[in-house]
């Protein structure tokens, strides 16, 4: 990405507000315990995605936070709310894909998720929700070799991320 | 060669022989006849020519110079050789280095034969170097033009050496010096990127960079030049070059003295104030400190007129320097500038002497004053006005201690900092770094060993009221570490003072200042008094719940006490006698007491505890003596408290009999088996242990006689120790070991009790023999293996491979002087791999199966990755086979070793990948343990790590049978399948 | 307390998401395509049904839709390589027989005319395509492309005996064209969707057309001529299309596809949220206000979204349904009456 089409060239950057680690409950070194799904879980699993135009990830621009994820395990629900970093943020979309790309990998199909932006946060708000939701144009999108290879370079924690624990 | 070697012929003979060919007029036969003699002289020893011999082939290859250009290089090869000949003479050398000057067109020549020319003069001037000087200018003349403008890395590398050998030989350098100086400093700074040179270089910048260093600081000649160029240098913007002309310069101060400096120390101190307060680099800071430092301490040798009026330069210097740090010292704002003044002044103090008088004299009275300041002001460091005052305070008191003061510069301002340091300490509303500060301060002061006794009883009482604050375990390290110091230099202070308080607040009941007394007994005296007092506390305390933690608290100072490095022989001694045989004693008493029936109850199991506490005071002691008399009256009396059960060798006074090897003993007794571990096994090698043989029969006895666990463990460690520090291979004990062991056909029939008992005893024989690379440990470890084939105690066999390789403290550790050999674990793994590997194959035994994999498990778990990566295409199919278990220890064990494996052995995994994918998604859902999915679940991720040629066709399968595992019941398996899913997905792309 | 579907069979040998499954005329064949870019062909052996035969390497990217022809010789797949294929069994086995290539990107649907004289094709390029069939030559002719819609078209329906083929779209609306003097024109555009048109399909008579949306709702429109009696407003000869029946609350996610049988007047519609729900008119209902109620449901018909149902159109209350599950499921309905 050329640093002059960046939309947004200084970003705040955040300090993360959620521990690196979580504290482990008694419960979930039972094996007979289920653990749910909870906003905690979803939210490692997309906190490290990196922005498609920074060096950062998208906690650390606070584009997604715990607070703004929805989890019902029961009923199979996920609602994940993002916040580009400026309204007029051309990555948006790619953004909301990619985290829909994350959690299709990294959840149970029984899942039904939901990607949008947070309410009054972006111009396009309604259009690139529409997008998001749309799983035909998810699935069409990422049978497209260039556009997956955006998606992956996003989802992609420094390289493989089994290196460092070697 | 040989013929000429040995006289039969002479290099005359082959030249005379060669003759046509070496005037042939062919070019290119007049080379190969060279180079024929070349190889012939190059086999050569260096004195095997002599001296005729020598000049005829010198004249003759000065000859070959002027010949055809093509017989130049490998007349210089010749050259080179001859160079170094024993017989050659002064003339000679002269005579190669004129031809070679003369016919020689070094600029045209090739890398290597430039090379072989400065090797020449090298070698010429090395050997013949007052030959070589009688050249005088005009070899320096032509020295400097055959130099001038080389620029291959190698080659430069040569020509400094040999620059800085030709000055240090002190070559006169006649008006030449300038020239000498340019040729050589025009390459400075070196700026060499070796990797961007494209040769398979090995010379690095830092070989450039300091062999240059080397010709520029070797005369004091260089000084006119080289100072301005270095000033020049710093203005760089470079910070390499920066950092370069600082060291270059500091490397200078060694051979410069008042004549070169003299007029330079303005410019240099304004330089190098510039950088100070400029620079943005730590490197150069630190580079311009360490040259202030090395300047300074030029200048305070240079002599001083007594006569004069004038202040001394170093005098005068330092004022300069004072004049910029002083305002900057007193500024009430913290910042950067402060900062670094405070270094530049702790730079100069270091100095020498006289300038940390000069220093100390100026800037403590303004720390001080700084270090009482309240102003709150804090700075981007966090760091007070107040407390970077204290902190520089404490930092050239530190410099002070560094030198002997007649007349010391801090005596002036003693009180005033001490109260200062005493205002500090005590205050509570004062953070806990401050107080950190202020303790160091104490340290500091005490070093410089100004103190009057009253002062040193004050710090000694204000520590003791710092402890009573309680303060928090960093601060508390500090006060205690600096009541160590005051102790261990004055001891009065703290035997009249310190521990008299420490023992009546004891006394009043309070228990928290056993580490205080352990910290103290930093001296032979104040070690006698607090020993005394522990040990009579421990002596005068009954076992019971009540006094647990109090003779715990005894315990924990006396290691504390113990394993302290500053004890000595001395003490040592003293506490052998007057710590290890009281306390052993007293244990035997409460042994024997306790064995009264009716009282053995709860009190047992704490005595166990405080037993187990005492070995190890008594196991610090015993490491660490030495053979001697005295040593050998403590074992003397030890032994034979154990060997002939007698009591009174210790002076103990009881009714009850005292058998501690008897298999039907009370448990109490033979569990004071533990304390041999402890003692016996614990000394110096060279330390004798009366009636071994015996000893050794009585702990087999018990091993295998005595049913109590906790003691026929005691009897195998014991046991082992001993075995362990034989020199000799032949160990009378191994023996009847070995025929125990090979000899009792029915240990199939034994009670699981007996097994386990001669199970412990192999174990702990087979550690004592591995450790020590004995070459019968394999005798014992097939053994081992076989019992890996019981019903009943097969699993206890495997898990002994891990006591085997595990370290212990108890007994077979470094510091009990044990037998450990370099690579003992390795030569172990080599050994049992052929074993086990046939054994499991052999096997029909299911158990055995199982135990051996568990064993191996343990094995791989020790082991460095490197020598199991060597063996792991043998190991690989027990691994594989592993798998099959429904044991979870072992498939974690095994899974966790395939995981670090992966990657690293792609050849040997790309045959089995497929097998053990299978295993893996099979394991991604083993039901019963967590761990063992969260493994399998790694070890599929891990694979991502293969070339993706090998792992592509498996993406599908695992993709899609990842799915189900993403929503397995534990967040750990889940969290690690999301993970290896999303790698597997990027594989290929 | 509404019935239960009773599955009768499930097919599980995609191994990744089915997108479509159409029976073919006769009702003997079922085909299915999806993400593993291949289609199956299923028929019954004895009680059992089996994939008979598996159409592969006609695309490069997944098939999105599937239609057969009125014969039931071709069957045409449209793809999001931007392709359309047609393959052709006349030889007993399905060959690939044409490959039409025009639109710029995905194709979402295609479908045969049933005459069998066009076949349309629509696609995220916002048009409609209308290709003329010569079935001898097997040759496809462009015979207009239709760009009325704002945004990708979902899927195209054909009315059941005329020259006309209704449209559905991302822009919310339905678009309804018809052939004039061998120009294709759009007619009506039957706005009403909150989202995105998933999914339309025509009644027996051609009168009205069901239309399922992402905004969970299914639209039955009905068609008022000129001068009709309920006096509707029309404008000139063209008649109005109007929705006569809003069935909302039935669904927790998007409306993937709606079906009318043309034997039984049932409608199957599949949904986002796992669930079929099968919907018929009660017959005491008004023709301007028309009540349906559910005759059948199933919440978990399959473990997914369910993509796409098909009414076999010769033994009545047989559905077919294809899931993200990668699963096909067969139900049968017992009519009443």
């Amino acid at each position: 990405m050329n640093e002059t089409q960046k939309d947004n060239l200084n970003p705040l950057v955040h300090q993360r507000i959620t521990p690196r680690t979580r504290i482990k409950q008694p419960a979930e070194l039972d094996n007979d315990v289920r653990d749910p799904f909870d906003r905690r879980e979803i939210f490692d699993l997309i906190r490290d995605i990196n922005d498609p135009e920074h060096p950062l990830t998208l906690e650390d621009l606070r584009v997604v936070s715990e607070n703004d994820i929805e989890v019902d395990d029961e009923k199979s629900f996920i609602k994940v709310s993002f916040t580009p970093t400026i309204p007029h943020c051309s990555m948006a979309t790619l953004i909301g894909l990619a985290i829909r790309v994350r959690l299709l990998r990294s959840l149970p199909p029984r899942f039904k998720v939901e990607v949008e932006i947070s309410p009054g946060s972006h111009q396009s708000e309604k259009a690139v929700n529409k997008q998001l939701g749309d799983k035909e144009r998810v699935a069409a999108a990422l049978e497209n070799n260039h556009l997956l290879n955006v998606v992956n370079q996003c989802l992609t924690i420094k390289g493989n991320s089994y290196e460092t624990t070697v | 060669a040989q013929q000429i070697e040995n006289r039969e012929q002479t290099i005359g003979d082959l030249v005379t022989a060669l003759g046509p060919h070496l005037t042939n007029k062919d070019t290119k036969i007049r080379i190969d006849a060279c180079t024929l003699l070349s190889n012939v002289i190059h086999k050569l020893p260096k004195d095997c020519l002599n001296q005729g011999e020598l000049e005829s082939l010198v004249q003759f290859l000065c000859s070959r110079l002027e010949d055809h250009y093509t017989l130049q290089p490998v007349a210089l090869s010749l050259l080179l050789q001859l160079s170094s000949a024993d017989n050659l003479t002064g003339e000679n050398a002269c005579s190669i280095i004129t031809s070679v000057f003369k016919e020689v067109h070094i600029q045209t020549c090739m890398q290597h034969d430039r090379l072989k020319i400065f090797q020449i003069l090298g070698t010429l001037l090395d050997i013949h170097t007052k030959d070589v000087i009688t050249m005088g200018r005009d070899f320096l003349y032509q020295y400097i033009q055959v130099i001038d403008g080389e620029q291959d890395p190698r080659n430069l590398l040569t020509i400094f050496q040999l620059t800085k050998n030709l000055i240090e030989s002190s070559f006169p350098l006649f008006d030449l010096v300038e020239e000498l100086f340019d040729v050589s400093s025009c390459y400075f700074p070196i700026d060499f990127n070796p990797a961007a040179a494209g040769k398979k270089s090995t010379i690095t910048n830092l070989d450039l960079v300091s062999s240059l260093r080397g010709v520029l600081a070797s005369t004091k000649q260089f000084a006119q030049y080289c100072i301005p160029l270095m000033l020049e240098k710093l203005e760089s913007d470079v910070e390499s070059a920066k950092i370069d002309s600082l060291e270059t310069l500091t490397a200078c101060l060694g051979c410069y003295g008042k004549q070169e400096l003299e007029k330079y120390l303005s410019s240099l101190w304004s330089d190098v104030k510039r950088e100070i307060n400029q620079s943005s680099s730590e490197q150069i800071e630190k580079c311009c400190l360490t040259f202030l430092t090395s300047l300074l301490s030029n200048l305070s040798s240079w002599p001083v007129d007594q006569k004069s009026e004038k202040a001394t330069d170093l005098k005068s210097f330092l004022d300069d320097v004072l004049e910029d740090c002083v305002p900057r010292l007193q500024a009430q704002s913290d910042d950067r500038s402060k900062w670094m003044a405070g270094h530049v002044v702790l730079a100069c103090a270091k100095s020498s002497k006289k300038a940390c008088s000069q220093i100390v004299t100026t800037v403590l009275p303004i720390l001080l004053q700084n270090a009482q300041s309240k102003s709150a002001s804090t700075t981007l460091a966090g760091q007070s006005v107040q407390q970077s005052a204290l902190d520089n305070l404490v930092k050239l008191t530190a410099v002070c201690g560094q030198f002997n003061f007649e007349n010391h510069p801090v005596l002036k301002k003693k009180e005033e900092f001490f109260t200062i340091l005493n205002e500090l300490a005590l205050k509570s509303e004062i953070e806990e770094q401050l107080k950190c500060i202020a303790v160091a301060g104490f340290a500091s002061l005490l070093k410089l060993e100004i103190l009057s006794n009253v002062e040193l009883t004050e710090i000694a009482s204000l520590l003791l009221k710092m402890i009573k604050l309680k303060p928090e375990s960093h601060l508390r390290g500090e006060v205690l570490s600096v009541a160590g110091y005051l102790s261990s230099q004055h001891p009065d202070v703290a035997k009249s003072h310190l521990i008299p308080c420490v023992m009546r607040r004891m006394e009043e009941g309070d228990d928290s200042c056993f580490d205080v007394l352990a910290s103290v007994c930093t001296h032979f005296d104040v070690l006698k008094l607090v020993l005394g007092f522990i040990m009579e506390r421990i002596v005068n305390t009954q076992v019971d719940e009540t006094s647990e933690p109090l003779l715990h608290a005894c315990l924990e100072s006396l290691q504390k006490m113990t394993s302290s490095s500053w004890v000595g022989n001395t003490e040592i001694e003293y506490m052998a006698l007057n710590l290890v045989l009281p306390l052993l004693k007293r244990c035997i008493e409460v042994t024997l007491e306790l064995s009264v029936p009716e009282q053995c109850c709860a009190n047992c199991h704490i005595f166990e505890d405080v037993s187990k506490s005492a070995a190890i005071v008594i196991r610090n002691v015993c490491q660490k003596l030495k053979p001697g008399k005295s040593t050998d009256l403590v074992i003397q009396l030890i032994a034979s408290l154990y060997n002939n059960s007698k009591l009174s060798s210790l002076d103990i006074k009881s009714d009850v009999h005292f058998t501690p090897f008897h298999p039907k003993a009370s448990p109490l007794q033979t569990r004071t088996l533990c304390f041999l571990p402890a003692t016996i096994c614990a000394l110096h090698p060279n330390i004798e242990i009366p009636e071994l043989a015996e000893l050794e029969t009585k702990l087999l006895n018990t091993c295998l006689h005595c049913t109590d666990q906790p003691s026929y463990v005691f009897a195998a460690k014991a046991l082992s120790g001993l075995v362990n520090k034989y020199k000799k291979p032949s160990i009378p004990i191994l023996e009847k070991l070995k025929s125990h062991f090979d000899t009792d056909p029915n240990w199939s029939l034994k009670s699981e009790e007996e097994k386990m008992m001669i199970l412990t005893l192999l174990i702990w024989i087979c550690k004592a023999l591995v450790l020590s690379n004995h070459p019968d440990s394999l005798i014992f470890i097939k053994n081992l293996l076989y019992w890996m084939g019981d019903d009943s105690v097969g699993e206890v066999a495997a898990a002994g491979f891990d006591i085997i390789l595990r370290e212990s403290n108890e007994v077979l550790s470094p510091s009990s002087h044990s037998t450990i050999r370099l690579m003992h674990k390795q030569r172990f793994f080599l050994l049992i791999i052929p074993e086990i590997v046939s054994s499991f194959k052999t096997s029909e035994n299911k158990t055995q199966q199982t135990n051996i994999l568990t064993a191996l498990s343990h094995l791989i778990g020790h082991l460095p990755k490197q020598v199991l990566m060597q063996h792991f295409t043998e190991l690989l199919p027990l691994l594989t086979q592993a798998l099959h278990t429904d044991n979870t220890q072992l498939l974690k064990s095994v899974l966790s070793t395939l995981f670090c494996f992966i990657q690293d052995t792609t050849e040997a995994m790309t045959a089995h990948l497929e097998n053990l994918m299978k295993h893996f998604l099979r394991l991604s859902k083993f039901k019963q343990d967590i761990d063992v999915r969260v493994k399998a679940v790694q070890c599929i991720g891990v694979v991502t790590l293969l070339p993706p040629i090998v792992i592509l066709p498996f993406k599908n399968d695992i993709v899609r049978h990842l799915v189900s595992v993403l929503d397995d019941r534990k967040r750990d398996v889940r969290t690690e399948a999301s993970k290896a899913r999303s790698e597997w997905f990027l594989v290929g792309t | 307390m509404t019935p239960t579907l009773d599955c009768v069979a499930s097919l599980n040998d995609h191994g990744d998401r089915v997108w479509d499954v159409k029976w073919n005329p006769k009702g003997t064949l079922l085909a299915t395509c999806g993400t593993d870019k291949t289609i199956r062909i299923w028929g019954k052996e004895g009680d059992k049904w089996v994939c008979k035969s598996i159409l592969q390497d006609g695309h490069q990217r997944t098939i999105r839709k599937v239609g057969w022809s009125p014969c039931g010789n071709k069957l045409a797949s449209a793809s999001f390589d931007a392709t359309i294929c047609i393959w052709d069994k006349s030889s007993g086995q399905f060959e690939s027989a044409a490959t039409l290539e025009g639109h710029e990107n995905e194709v979402k649907a295609v479908a045969w005319s049933q005459s069998g004289e066009y076949l349309a094709t629509c696609s995220r390029d916002k048009s409609v395509w209308i290709w003329s069939v010569d079935d001898e030559e097997d040759d496809f002719e462009c015979a207009g492309v239709l760009t009325v819609h704002t945004q990708d078209v979902k899927d195209i329906a054909w009315h059941p005996f005329e020259p006309i083929v209704a449209s559905a779209s991302y822009d919310d609306t339905i678009k309804l064209f018809k052939e004039d003097d061998g120009e294709w024109l759009s007619f009506a555009t039957l706005s009403g969707h909150s989202s995105t048109v998933w999914s339309v399909s025509w009644s027996k008579d051609g009168r009205r057309l069901v239309s399922g949306s992402d905004d969970k709702t299914i639209k039955v429109w009905q068609k008022y001529e000129p001068g009709n009696m309920e006096g509707i407003a029309t404008k000139g000869e063209t008649p109005t299309w109007k929705c006569v029946c809003t069935l909302s609350g039935y669904f927790n996610q998007p409306i993937y596809c709606v079906t009318w049988c043309h034997q039984t007047d049932m409608i199957a519609a599949c949904s986002g949220d796992n669930s079929i729900i099968v919907f018929r008119e009660d017959e005491s209902s008004g023709d301007s206000d028309p009540i349906f109620s559910v005759v059948a449901s199933t919440q978990q018909a399959h473990d997914q979204d369910v993509n796409a149902v098909s009414w076999n159109p010769t033994t009545p209350g047989l559905l077919a349904s294809c899931s993200d599950d990668s699963c096909i499921k067969l139900w049968k309905i017992e009519i009443d009456g």
